[in-house]
């Protein structure tokens, strides 16, 4: 496989969950395909880092983040992500809805990290490589906003041993 | 097994964190503990139900963009950075061409006809500095042979006729003739 090849594989593999990643985010959902594109020429740019990552997906992922971010602080604020802004939706029980509205309220951190891990099904050690932070930090932001979570919609269960 | 621990490695279950024979290890003790069992089945569902309210809407049908907008997008940015490292280069090479130029024919923005004449004027007050102090300075011949500073006082440069003989660092200089 040659060169060309290689590349358009990694496009072909790579590209669909990173424009998932943006049109997720409103602010950036009209800009999904440009994003897309500035992230591949930014990883392009320094191929070499690229080939050494030891994710491919990871090391995508976090300079889409970035990417974004920097999209972000151009565009106008508008809130939380829309998809999880609070508002029933058609054919929806209240529960989802409420999710959403608790996702929404999460600490930016502990959201960022997982929605990382429920949208793009990211391992925590490639959370660790997006976010450049330690795996340590990215279970633990889990942790928490997962309990936040169940505080929110359910009772907590008391364990009986 | 402590009640965070469990917690914990009931989250990572919940997510699919759980290395398989960890993962085996959990389930066995699920089978043997009822309450945690259920404690496992409510973190399962809110993580579920989490990943259902975060899924968002069905992706777009679009086709993705083709591959070939980034290599051209990436050609026209080497380009433009090549350019960029060649203008650079040549306003190196025209300020060095300027400032030879300006030094070789006494013109330019270096130095000058003023700064040549200040520098000038200087030289020529240490020369006059240097001569009052080679005829009463501390290293005048004045010092070692009065007479022999007379008869160079009287236009013979003692330079050309005396010379100070240091034999030894710690005796005083004499003074013989220079021929």
């Amino acid at each position: 496989m040659d060169d060309h090849d290689s590349l358009e594989q990694l496009y072909r593999e790579a590209a669909p969950a990173l424009l998932a990643y943006f049109r997720h985010q409103p602010a950036l959902t009209a800009a999904a395909e440009d994003l897309l594109q500035d992230t591949f020429v930014r990883a392009l740019k320094h191929r070499d880092r690229l080939e050494a990552a030891l994710s491919r997906r990871a090391y995508l992922f976090g300079i889409a983040r970035h990417v974004g971010l920097d999209a972000l602080r151009k565009a106008e604020p508008v809130g939380a992500p829309a998809d999880l802004q609070p508002g029933p939706m058609a054919g929806e029980d209240g529960r989802l809805e409420s999710m959403r509205a608790a996702i929404a309220e999460l600490p930016p951190l502990q959201r960022e990290a997982l929605l990382l891990k429920l949208q793009q099904d990211l391992s925590y050690e490639e959370i660790a490589g997006v976010l450049d932070i330690p795996v340590g930090t990215v279970r633990s932001r889990l942790h928490h906003a997962v309990l936040r979570l169940r505080q929110v919609l359910n009772p907590p269960i008391a364990y009986e041993n | 097994m402590k009640t965070e621990t469990l917690e914990a490695l009931l989250i990572d279950r919940a997510l699919g964190a759980l290395s398989p024979e960890v993962a085996e290890l959990l389930e066995n003790h699920l089978v043997q503990n009822p309450g945690a069992a259920r404690q496992a089945d409510g973190l399962a569902a809110t993580v579920q139900l989490a990943r259902t309210a975060a899924a968002g809407p069905p992706s777009s049908t679009n086709p993705l963009p083709p591959m070939d907008r980034v290599r051209q997008t990436l050609r026209v940015q080497r380009r433009q950075a090549l350019g960029w490292e060649l203008s650079k280069l040549a306003a190196c090479l025209l300020l060095g061409l300027t400032v030879g130029l300006a030094s070789r024919f006494g013109g330019g923005p270096v130095g000058g006809p003023t700064a040549s004449a200040s520098v000038d004027r200087s030289l020529a007050a240490n020369d006059a500095a240097s001569v009052a102090g080679g005829r009463n300075g501390f290293w005048s011949l004045a010092n070692f042979a009065p007479e022999k500073s007379e008869a160079a006082a009287a236009g013979v440069r003692p330079d050309s006729r005396y010379r100070l003989r240091w034999d030894s660092p710690v005796k005083m200089p004499h003074v013989e003739d220079n021929l």
